[in-house]
């Protein structure tokens, strides 16, 4: 889908705020959203594809009017009362009685054992490759990335679409994040990393751009 | 955007309700954060570097596999499960960034910082680069040198491998590591 997050090449930004010392995070509850993106994502409350997708169905204004970790912990909050983890109205009213109580602290037992699985997590990681067919191009072969704008979750870059590439690298075949955001099924497919000139896609530049792409995304050209 | 009261107020019930349900630890939330405050920095990076400065078939097997040759260092796992590292030379240059969200290596560098994630760094990299690095970055390249934008829109992970400084060719490896930066890793400066 066409979404707020997709904003390589957008008009109208202005310099990057540059600070090599600026802290991780700019505020405590910063922190939390963080650590409580993780503890979830590690327990397997949603996948990274559909965090990801709550993220990119904000509405544009309130994407852009938000601060990272908010739009972070937007994605919390709707995927886990959607996916009826936690009960809409009781969080509202939780949320109230912090409100009303901000110095009362979250209490409850602790898990060590989930800092294990954690641990682990950290580790070996959370790969999601998977087999798939042989790939269909090769390096050297010229693609272009299709034209139609998918109506969920994709991974292709608004930018290329359209555009002829020439792929430079075959990158092993990955779970699907147009499928998996959805609870459609893996559906791994090859990727492929292909670079695009930069006089094409803007119209100026002498650069290259070099985009990863899941074959579907792509066809001969 | 929302006062701070408010967003801390979302954040406790989140993980009020979270602990209350037994889904999650009331320990669990600040022993995973302190893990990425304390543990994992790009100082893992920047091992990988020195090692590929004074090892000349580490770097060759870097280049071609980074997963295995950071995990030689003991160095991998989540969101660097498939790691590819790039060699800036005086004649190319590569800078990584993630147009959709903010992916990065973070078994590598840790987690990106603010300007990483910042909807200016995003939108304008892909599209001007030299300009971007330029002004905002204070490192303006000569027009002979080719740059590369990597766009990290799959699963690979990216990192850049910068040039070994002039007059370091007698330190050895912990010294060169310790002028390594995280900017020189994501290719938005040279040491």
């Amino acid at each position: 889908m066409d979404g707020p997050h997709d904003l390589g090449g957008a008009q109208g930004f202005g310099p990057v705020r540059f600070d090599p010392d600026e802290p991780l995070f700019s505020h405590d509850w910063e922190r939390k959203v963080f650590g409580l993106t993780m503890a979830t994502s590690t327990v397997g409350l949603y996948n990274r594809d559909e965090n990801r997708h709550a993220r990119e169905r904000m509405p544009a204004d309130e994407y852009r009017s938000t601060s990272y970790f908010e739009q972070w912990l937007v994605a919390m909050e709707t995927n886990l009362t959607e996916l009826g983890v936690l009960d809409a109205s009781a969080l509202r009213e939780r949320v109230a009685e912090f409100l009303e109580e901000p110095d009362r602290e979250v209490r409850g037992k602790d898990q060590p054992d989930l800092f294990e699985l954690f641990r682990d997590t950290l580790e070996f990681g959370a790969s999601l490759d998977r087999p798939a067919g042989p790939a269909r191009y090769s390096v050297g072969d010229r693609v272009r990335a299709v034209r139609d704008a998918k109506p969920g979750h994709t991974r292709l870059p608004a930018y290329v679409r359209g555009h002829v590439g020439v792929v430079h690298r075959v990158d092993g075949s990955f779970v699907l994040p147009d499928t998996n955001a959805h609870h459609e099924g893996e559906s791994p497919e090859n990727t492929y990393n292909v670079g695009f000139s930069a006089h094409d896609l803007w119209g100026k530049g002498d650069h290259e751009v070099l985009v990863d792409v899941w074959e579907s995304y792509l066809e001969p050209a | 955007m929302s006062d701070d009261a408010e967003l801390r107020a979302r954040v406790k019930a989140l993980e009020s309700l979270l602990v209350e349900r037994g889904l999650i630890g009331a320990d669990t939330v600040d022993q995973i954060v302190d893990v990425y405050e304390s543990e994992i920095g790009p100082l893992l990076g920047a091992k990988v570097v020195a090692r590929a400065w004074v090892d000349p078939d580490f770097k060759q097997r870097l280049l071609e596999d980074a997963t295995a040759a950071c995990g030689e260092l003991g160095i991998g796992g989540l969101q660097g499960e498939k790691l590819v590292a790039v060699e800036n030379t005086g004649s190319v240059h590569n800078v990584v960034v993630c147009t959709l969200c903010s992916c990065y290596p973070w078994p590598v560098l840790g987690i990106p910082p603010n300007w990483y994630k910042s909807p200016e760094y995003r939108a304008r990299m892909v599209a001007e680069p030299r300009t971007v690095l330029a002004e905002d970055f204070g490192l303006p390249l000569g027009e002979d040198v080719e740059i590369r934008v990597q766009d990290s829109s799959a699963e690979v992970r990216y990192f850049t491998l910068p040039q070994r400084p002039v007059g370091t060719e007698d330190w050895d490896e912990e010294r060169l590591a310790g002028v390594v930066t995280r900017e020189s890793m994501v290719g938005v400066a040279v040491l």
